[in-house]
């Protein structure tokens, strides 16, 4: 399938350091991707990067085959919805609707109200009035209300209870199923929205270090529970991201080829279950700044 | 063209509340001093046809505002919303230009209607306005000028920070210091302004504002969105 959105080889470069490096991937269209990595990782430039909003130091950013930046189809077909929006601070509620009913080309008029009152949101407050919840509120009204092709989320749920949090992935699932949207999204709370994401692209240190469909992620990672003396051959073997022991047991994280090892280990009884996207997530961020810092 | 158009339709409805509220205060303002100036005309210390002069200063801020937030809210704003630079650029001259010239059209007509009451109340002038198009061009310039060199100064300080931003300002007052000098202390701001016949150096102002909006777009084309 041809991507919607392609980046290669995009650097971008804050005076000494580099924010991102290197970053190539292709977003496959009508599917959710979840754009993962730890504080700093460069996520927001890179959502920043690829909507058009920063120009990359080197490398080029395509939509649909057209480069993205400065140009108009392209940039009005993406739609950025950031986690503060610090320009919309004096304005009420209902000038944001309004400006985006001007300015952006996809903008469902019955479906942002719709939203409005699903969310409870005030028309006539500011938005520096709002809660951090409403603000991220307000945020998701613009992403769902305009019908881009592609939509970039960064961190949506920031504040928002586990109530609005689940509501926002429904609304995700609904927008996704039967309509060709395609949606990034960058979030921290992995193991809530892991369920939404068809697609995975793990950022570490300004590098997409892994870009690949969710299953095909999920299907080598694996715990492995069992006698600390069977395990204890795997030390040092470097599909282990992180091992646990207490009391001669031990819980090895792993993430590879299990194939050789599965019979052998399952007729010591050792214990093999699929690894959560979360902890999969934290343990390969864990071990990619160890390995950084050996390398240093 | 469509696109224009709603960018167009962005900037009025981005401004017209602060223009509403600007210019209804400045009118009851002017009002109250035609008043004074009628009524008790001792308390006022300003020749009869000059009223209306706190005007231009008033103008000149708003317009001097309205560029600094064109280019640190306005921007970022419009590229949140799809916008280009290219479209921002093309909205903001335009809104630059159409403003301006309401401004001091505004303006003209307060000159005028104000020293025409004064006249029916038998307050003479101690001289007439300059001529309607003379006093609106000179305006116009002015608050363009204005507008787009605090919407310089305020793309310069949103793009590169703070301290290029002073290190600006400080070019901006040697530049003014050296000009004031260069021509003879004769400077344009000593000029009553509706003696203003020096149509000449306004159309070299107007050159200065095609100037500083090449500079703006050079600044603008390649500027990053700030991530929050």
């Amino acid at each position: 399938m041809s991507s919607i959105l392609e980046c290669r080889q995009v650097s971008k470069r804050f005076g000494r350091s580099h924010a991102i490096l290197d970053a190539t991937a292709s977003f496959e269209p009508g599917a959710v991707h979840g754009l993962l990595g730890a504080n700093g990782a460069g996520k927001t430039t890179l959502l920043h990067i690829l909507a058009g909003m920063i120009y990359p130091t080197q490398g080029v950013v395509t939509f649909g085959g057209q480069q993205v930046h400065e140009n108009a189809p392209a940039m009005s077909s993406i739609c950025l919805v950031k986690s503060d929006e610090r320009s919309w601070a004096d304005y009420k509620v209902k000038d944001i609707m309004k400006f985006c009913s001007l300015l952006l080309p996809g903008w469902d008029e019955r479906k942002a109200l719709s939203l409005l009152q699903r969310f409870n949101l005030p028309a006539n407050k500011r938005y520096k009035q709002l809660s951090r919840g409403m603000q991220s509120q307000l945020g998701i009204v613009k992403g769902l209300a305009n019908q881009s092709s592609l939509t970039l989320f960064d961190e949506p749920t920031l504040g928002l209870d586990a109530d609005m949090r689940e509501a926002f992935y429904e609304l995700i699932i609904q927008e996704c199923s039967g309509s060709d949207r395609t949606i990034i999204i960058s979030t921290h709370l992995i193991d809530e929205s892991a369920n939404l994401f068809e697609y995975i692209a793990l950022l570490e240190e300004g590098v997409i270090t892994k870009h690949q469909d969710t299953d095909s992620f999920l299907e080598h990672a694996y715990y492995l529970q069992g006698n600390s003396v069977d395990l204890e051959r795997f030390s040092g073997d470097p599909r282990v991201l992180h091992a646990d022991s207490l009391a001669g047991t031990t819980i090895l994280a792993w993430y590879g080829d299990l194939t050789k090892e599965r019979a052998g280990l399952e007729q010591q009884g050792v214990r093999i279950s699929p690894l959560p996207l979360q902890k999969l997530f934290v343990y390969l961020t864990r071990k990619g700044r160890s390995n950084n810092r050996e390398v240093m | 063209m469509a696109t224009y158009r709603n960018t167009m339709r962005f900037m009025w409805q981005d401004s017209y509340k602060a223009l509403r509220v600007f210019l209804a205060v400045l009118l009851l303002v002017d009002i109250g001093l035609l008043v004074f100036q009628i009524k008790w005309p001792h308390l006022v210390d300003n020749p009869s046809n000059n009223f209306y002069s706190p005007n231009y200063g008033a103008i000149g801020i708003f317009t001097l505002v309205s560029g600094l937030l064109t280019a640190t809210v306005t921007f970022p704003l419009m590229l949140s919303l799809g916008s280009t630079r290219k479209n921002y650029i093309a909205g903001v001259l335009s809104y630059g230009v159409i403003s301006s010239a309401g401004l001091a059209l505004f303006q003209t007509l307060v000159a005028y209607g104000g020293t025409a009451l004064l006249e029916l109340w038998g307050q003479l002038s101690e001289s007439a306005p300059a001529s309607f198009l003379t006093l609106w061009y000179t305006q116009f310039t002015i608050y363009l000028l204005i507008f787009l060199l605090f919407t310089l100064l305020g793309a310069i300080f949103y793009r590169y920070g703070t301290m290029p931003g002073l290190i600006a300002i400080a070019g901006l007052i040697f530049i003014l210091f050296f000009t004031a000098n260069t021509s003879g202390g004769t400077g344009l701001t000593d000029k009553d302004i509706s003696g203003w016949i020096l149509l000449q150096a306004v159309h070299y102002l107007l050159g200065v504002c095609v100037l500083l909006a090449a500079l703006l777009w050079l600044i603008i084309r390649r500027a990053t969105v700030r991530t929050y």
